[in-house]
């Protein structure tokens, strides 16, 4: 290529290259002058972008406005017909019962006809005068966006009234809980700092600082107040830094990249492949480097792809910090790690450089490469698990968590990467061995058996070997079966790859699955830490800092100022204080400055002897103590003046308490306060056993083990001799894993022990399976892809027998189990919610019934007391409700501080009193989390009571769950779809391989080839048919012989015929001259000399006669005619190959996508198949054609490594008649070799010997013959 | 007999020599077992850690920190970070909550030691042009010769 050309070909990237540096220069050089322009005009840009802001979050409202109007159009036009004539599932207003949307159906008189959701507005008669307006409704936790719509009903008219959760101000830590917060979209979407008052004014609107503007409602009435923070110079000026430094960046990328495109040519012509890949390794290693220095992507992203906390690893000083970043390392070493295992199986496979000290070196350097290879991949899986709050194993659902996928892929693709370079570098060395399959099979053997000797050698040598043996030897086993399909299975290197997936992707399970066995065993260390970090300084501390909450807290000066919502101030308090985050138990209550008790809410539910003991602190300043608990319990308590203008108005009373012992299960409902999950995020805290000893006394215990005097006497002696101690011990007949700890508590040394359930088998295939399917994911798409590229002959492959078989083995088989699985998983969770009903059902009976007890009417107030009274002496939460509105509940302050509604459910309401049933049981849900709840008519002195009881206060538990059983149902099923899988692999298999090796055979037979093997018969229908056409081969093998030499021997005598009959011609001529010759010269005939003459020209005519016959018989003797045309030697060589492709012979092809050359296509093929044929029959196993396509030649090589040809034989074997064979007739190598001679070419032993044959072909490109 | 005169000072002066450097070792060795004595009876003193995490939050530096983050911090942010982290996690979670909450100041304001050593203090912070301040609760626990952080929390 000319070098105006060359340059041509690059244009367009050099000039992108170009225009991405000029871009970067122009960047840099405008940075300084777009900076100053900023902060000259800044007061102007500030005020614009203020104005902008107004403008959009009013847009935003009236947008919000709209909607709530669109939907009370559909609740008035639903509420005519619907309410409570509706059938149970008629759609409503709040179908999704998400809680955003609420609405309440009034009559005229004010009576509730209909009602959905939690919306905190009551009848009042001030609503029918609000016309068509919207207003806010604004509780202490929550803010409502309102409309009201009169409605015209059959008989009468009435109210509807329809809201929108505008703001929820409080935030649960359960995972179903949806923030719905108006004041933080603004907040997020204009990135600073929004207060917003709703049906009021706003002190910070009038700040200097801030700007306020006001919400409207349809009149142009204010009916709210919204105050942000101006936008300051210095983050302006910042964002503006950040907004070059991400075209900056961006501009590198790209220039980067421009720059890497214009030797992705010359990457191909870097001769050898240990080259190519220093080069490739260097430039992927500079690209994650650049991309790492300009945090590309991760800049441009936010959330848990690079945020540490879901996955963060020390490893390679930033390379890992984060999922992306992992992503994107693993990612670059996949390509990588793919490029080195194809051109490793590449080199081996072409086996053209014999030379055994470098096999032996590049063997040895594999021995030493893998281990550390392997060890570097465990000590990738151990970080996967360790540093990664996701906890793949902890929930039985099988897909719980989609970032957790997310993740499965990342590890996948390193386990994919790790098996593609360790089987990479045991077949490399391969390419340096002679090439013969016997003798590559014994060196395989032999390496594999060395590195399983050094693997064993590499891990006891360490001090933490990291792996048990049996990871170690599967780790071992997928590389070195990696390794052997690549060497010995002929495939395309993507169908190694998916191969090597489904090796990963076992290494990747098996090694979570492991890992996670060390998580849980430190996760004993974390908890046994967990229980002692809990010290009085800390919980001192969440007072004092609950304390200033509670000062600062607008929910607590309003409750001052109106008088009421003291429970939600108190809740909001809680909540916002870092003490919700811990697993204490708090109260916090709400004084007069007399001390007499306002209202409170509390968690756990601590002494009220300890709330006394606070509210006795108060004093003009917060003020905490720590208290002299029990030996299982910390507390601390304080109490802090509430002020208004300076003057005291009341007291906060808070007290903290960890309570060890109810540390693993506590009586706090879940949407509430989740289990502590920092305790143990990795197993399940119920099953965790908790105790601390003193010797052989027993301090304290958490959970429900007892330890024995003998347990407790070994825990304490273990742990006392180095602190800390691992001990394997047994509890009621189970084997336990127990970590005990020295500690030091109250100034005396005491053992806590963490002890946890060693695990069943049927949760180690499960954690596998769980594992291995969301790898099949993956693999799946990696499937799909491959297919999308290569559909037509995946198409072929889908019609195959083997294929069909294989797929209806797998529905016959694995169907039915699914269905099993399906059916018995169904009946699980009927009989858990049958359970949980009965259950619920039995405690409202013995609660109603002792409510009922000593009730002297049916008073609503007497009815409290004595519910009250009920509640408190059996310690049972459940709920009273007259008519629709809740009477009395042992979680009281929770419906009074708005967390849960203070009405009867519109369904149970309907069930209950419309319909008439005497018991409901519905599933409730507060923000998104669900419990169940019963109802029961109560028969209090024939009142309209109900008593209601739920399982979130007090937990029902199924003795065996559907998670239970999905453990169950997924360890030993999913083995045992495995398992069948496994088989009908291998039966499909062989049934399919015999019927394909009879097709190959019959194809074989109608190219002529009569030696062709059918396969071995193997007994039943497909036996006898191998037989028959065995047979039939057989047959018509000598019937061929029996033609052709009938053939021959009829030439023969037709020949004969023919030579006597044109000999005879001229001789007769002859016979007839001489004899007149003879006649004269006895006469003495004076003619004799012209007679002589004469005689002497007809002999030499008829001489020359018979010398024109002998030429002509010659000619027809000659092989058959050629028909020579423009051929590819390389398909001509496949197609070959493909003959054998079911015969004992393994047939590879070396050749590029197409040789042509000059040639007859049939009689190359017939030489072919003939060498083949010859080196099958001298007992080779593999045999390799490889085309090689010169300037002016073409060479043709068949490999084999059969026993070779004798030296002193090597020039005879072209000899026609020559044979070694016992049937042989000595006819196919003479014949190549008057078929090579015929086309100008020759056929010639390149090379011979114990290790094989190589016959050499050459074609020249172009030849002239006679045609 | 001037050279034996010589030899014999050389050799004098070097057993002299020699004698100081025993001197001198013994008494090292008998002050670093006394030291170690002491330091096994009381402990690593707190002090320097404390310093460490002052150093480290005052100037946003997480690498400052790093030294003291063991296999398991205990973190709880304001920015939603909270749980137990590895000591990598933790780096790069501290790491990001400084470049988000760049430190304006910060200082222990109550340090106490002993078993389970801690302090507390104010963290005055700015993100996005705008001063805020948070409260610091810091507890240690010993990991052999060395203290490491159990619990860092700034709400």
């Amino acid at each position: 290529m000319s070098a105006s050309s060359k340059l041509r070909a690059v244009a367009p990237r050099l000039a992108g290259l170009v225009v991405a540096l000029l871009g970067l220069a122009a960047l840099e050089l405008s940075a300084p002058a777009r900076l100053d322009d900023l902060k000259d005009s800044w007061r102007e840009e500030r005020d614009r972008r203020s104005e902008e802001i107004v403008r959009e979050a009013t847009e935003l409202f009236e947008r919000e406005k709209e909607a709530l109007a669109e939907v009370a159009a559909l609740a008035r036009r639903r509420a005519v017909g619907d309410r409570f004539d509706a059938p149970p599932n008629a759609p409503l207003v709040n179908d999704r019962d998400d809680g955003v949307y609420g609405y309440r159906l009034f009559d005229d008189a004010g009576d509730a006809l209909d009602w959905r959701g939690n919306l905190p507005v009551a009848f009042d008669s001030t609503l029918r005068g609000r016309g068509e307006r919207c207003f806010f409704a604004d509780e202490p936790l929550e803010a409502w966006l309102v409309v009201v719509r009169r409605v015209e009903l059959a008989e009468e008219s009435g109210v509807l009234v329809v809201g929108k959760l505008f703001e929820r101000r409080y935030r649960l830590r359960h995972e179903k809980f949806e923030r719905i917060s108006f004041r933080e979209a603004l907040a997020e979407r204009f990135e600073t700092d929004v207060e917003i008052e709703y049906g009021g004014d706003l002190e910070r609107a009038r700040d200097g600082r801030w700007r306020g503007f006001r919400l409207r409602d349809e009149r142009g009435d204010p009916i709210a107040t919204v105050a942000f923070a101006k936008p300051t110079r210095d983050e302006a000026l910042a964002d503006r830094r950040e907004v070059a430094n991400d075209w900056g960046a961006i501009l590198t990328f790209l220039a980067a990249l421009f720059a890497l495109s214009l030797f992705v040519e010359e990457f191909a012509r870097i001769r050898g492949r240990l080259a190519q890949f220093a080069v490739l390794a260097a430039a992927l290693a500079a690209a994650r480097l650049l991309l790492l220095k300009l945090e590309i992507p991760s800049r441009f992203i936010d959330g848990p792809l690079v945020d540490p906390k879901y996955f963060s690893s020390a490893f390679g000083e930033g390379l890992a910090k984060s999922p992306l970043e992992t992503l994107v390392s693993v990612g670059l070493f996949l390509v990588l790690a793919l490029w080195t295992f194809h051109a490793a199986k590449s080199f081996a496979l072409e086996r053209r450089n014999p030379n055994r000290a470098l096999f032996f070196v590049a063997a040895a350097f594999a021995l030493v490469f893998v281990p550390v290879g392997l060890r570097g991949f465990a000590a990738a899986m151990k970080s996967a698990l360790f540093d990664s709050s996701v906890r793949y194993f902890r929930e039985p659902e099988l897909f719980s968590d989609p970032f957790a996928l997310a993740l499965h892929g990342v590890f996948l693709a390193l386990g994919l990467a790790t098996v593609s370079f360790a089987s990479a570098a045991l077949v490399a060395p391969f390419g340096w061995l002679p090439d013969r399959a016997s003798r590559r099979r014994r060196a395989f053997g032999a390496i594999a058996a060395a590195l399983a000797l050094y693997w064993l050698v590499y891990l006891w040598w360490q001090d933490h070997p990291l792996l048990t043996p049996e990871v170690a030897a599967l780790a071992f086993v997928v590389v070195v079966a990696a390794a052997g399909l690549a060497l010995f299975y002929r495939s395309k290197t993507p169908a190694h790859a998916l191969v090597n997936t489904a090796l990963g992707s076992i290494a990747v399970a098996a090694m979570m699955n492991f890992f996670h066995s060390s998580l849980e065993r430190e996760s004993l260390v974390r908890t046994a830490h967990e229980v002692n970090r809990h010290t009085g300084p800390l919980l001192e501390y969440l007072a004092r800092e609950t304390l200033t909450e509670i000062e600062t807290s607008s929910a607590t000066r309003r409750a001052y100022e109106t008088g009421e919502s003291y429970e939600a101030a108190a809740f909001l308090a809680w909540n916002r204080a870092p003490v919700s985050d811990e697993p204490f138990d708090v109260a916090i209550t709400f004084y007069d400055p007399e001390g007499e008790r306002l209202g409170g809410f509390d968690v756990g539910a601590p002494e009220d002897s300890l709330v006394e003991n606070a509210l006795r602190l108060r004093a003009d300043a917060p003020t905490t103590r720590l208290a002299e608990g029990a030996d299982a319990r910390e507390i601390a308590y304080g109490a802090a003046p509430v002020k208004r203008a300076d003057s005291i108005v009341g007291y906060a009373a808070v007290v903290v308490q960890f309570d060890r012992e109810r540390f693993v299960k506590r009586d706090v409902p879940e949407f509430l306060a989740p289990p502590y999950r920092f305790a143990n995020d990795v197993v399940n805290l119920e099953n965790l056993g908790v105790f601390v000893v003193r010797g052989a006394e027993l301090v304290e215990t958490v959970g429900e083990l007892a330890p024995s005097i003998e347990i407790r006497r070994a825990v304490s002696d273990a742990a006392r001799e180095k602190g800390e101690a691992w001990l394997a011990l047994e509890f009621n007949r189970e084997r336990y894993i127990v970590y005990a700890l020295e500690i030091l508590r109250k100034g005396e040394r005491v053992v806590a022990a963490v002890a946890l359930k060693e695990r069943e088998l049927a949760w180690s295939f499960f954690n596998f399976f769980k594992i291995f399917l969301a790898h099949a994911a993956f693999i799946l798409l990696f499937a799909v892809v491959a297919v999308a590229v290569r559909w037509r002959a995946t198409l072929e492959a889908t019609a195959r027998f083997r294929t069909r078989l294989l797929v209806a083995f797998v529905v016959v088989s694995v169907a039915p189990l699914v269905a099993l699985a399906a059916f018995n998983r169904a009946n699980v969770s009927e009989k858990n919610a049958k359970f949980i009903r009965n259950a619920l059902e039995d405690r409202a009976v013995f609660l109603e019934s002792d409510v009922a007890k000593k009730l002297t009417s049916a008073d609503s107030v007497v009815v409290r007391d004595r519910a009250e009274y009920v509640a408190k002496a059996t310690g049972m939460p459940y709920a009273v409700y007259r008519d629709d509105e809740l009477l009395f509940a042992s979680y009281e302050a929770l419906a009074r501080a708005g967390l849960l509604p203070e009405r009867l459910s519109r369904d149970a309401y309907r069930a209950l009193w419309k319909e008439g049933l005497t018991e409901y049981f519905e599933t409730v849900t507060i923000d998104g989390k669900a419990f169940n709840q019963y109802y029961k008519r109560a028969a209090f002195k024939g009142g309209p009571y109900l008593v209601a009881v739920n399982d979130a206060f007090d937990p029902v538990r199924a003795t065996f769950t559907t998670g239970d059983f999905d453990v169950f149902l997924f360890g030993v099923y999913s083995f045992a779809a495995a398992l069948i899988l496994v088989v009908s692999v291998g039966l499909a298999e062989s049934i399919s391989r015999p019927i394909d090796r009879l097709t190959a055979a019959a194809r074989s037979i109608a190219h002529g080839d009569l030696a062709v093997d059918p396969g071995k018969p193997t007994g039943g229908e497909i036996g006898e048919l191998i037989e028959g056409v065995r047979y039939m081969t057989g047959e018509l093998r000598r019937n061929q012989e029996d033609i052709a030499a009938l053939e021959r021997e009829a030439a023969w005598k037709e020949m004969a015929r023919q030579v006597a009959h044109e000999i005879k011609n001229p001789l007769t001529p002859m016979k007839l001259n001489v004899q007149h010759l003879q006649s004269s010269a006895a006469k003495g005939s004076p003619k004799l000399p012209s007679i002589i003459e004469r005689t002497c020209e007809t002999l030499l005519n008829q001489i020359e006669t018979l010398n024109r016959i002998a030429s002509e018989f010659s000619q027809f003797a000659r092989m058959p005619s050629l028909k020579t045309e423009r051929m590819d030697a390389a398909a001509a060589a496949r197609e070959v190959a493909a003959l054998f492709e079911s015969e004992r012979i393994n047939v590879g092809v070396e050749a590029p996508e197409r040789v042509e050359m000059e040639g007859d296509p049939s009689q190359t093929k017939r030489a072919l198949v003939n060498l083949v044929r010859n080196a099958a029959q001298a007992e080779a196993t593999r045999a390799t054609i490889r085309v090689e396509g010169k300037d002016d030649r073409v060479e043709i090589r068949v490999a084999d490594d059969g026993g070779g040809v004798p030296e002193d034989l090597r020039e005879r074997v072209f000899q026609a008649g020559f044979t070694t064979k016992r049937e042989g007739m000595g006819i196919g190598l003479s014949m190549i070799a008057r078929y090579m001679e015929s086309v100008g070419g020759s056929i010639s032993i390149e090379k011979t010997g114990a290790e094989g044959t190589i016959f050499l072909l050459f074609f020249p490109k172009r030849f002239d013959v006679a045609r | 007999m001037t050279g034996m005169r010589n030899i014999s000072g050389r050799i004098a002066k070097t057993t002299r020599r020699v004698g100081l450097l025993a001197i001198f070792l013994a008494a090292t060795a008998l002050a670093q077992g006394a030291r170690s004595n002491l330091q096994e009876g009381n402990g690593p003193p707190v002090e320097p850690a404390f310093a460490r995490v002052e150093e480290g939050l005052a100037n946003g530096d997480a690498d400052r920190l790093s030294p003291l983050l063991g296999s398991q911090t205990y973190l709880s942010l304001f920015d939603g970070s909270q749980g137990y982290y590895s000591s990598g996690q933790a780096f790069y979670l501290l790491q990001d909550f400084f470049r988000v909450n760049r430190p304006v100041s910060f200082k222990f304001v109550n340090k106490h030691d002993g078993d389970a050593p801690y302090a507390t203090g104010e963290y005055q912070y700015e993100t996005r042009g705008r001063r805020n301040v948070a409260r610091v609760y810091a507890a240690f626990k010993r990991d052999g010769s060395s203290w490491k952080l159990s619990q860092l929390s700034i709400q």
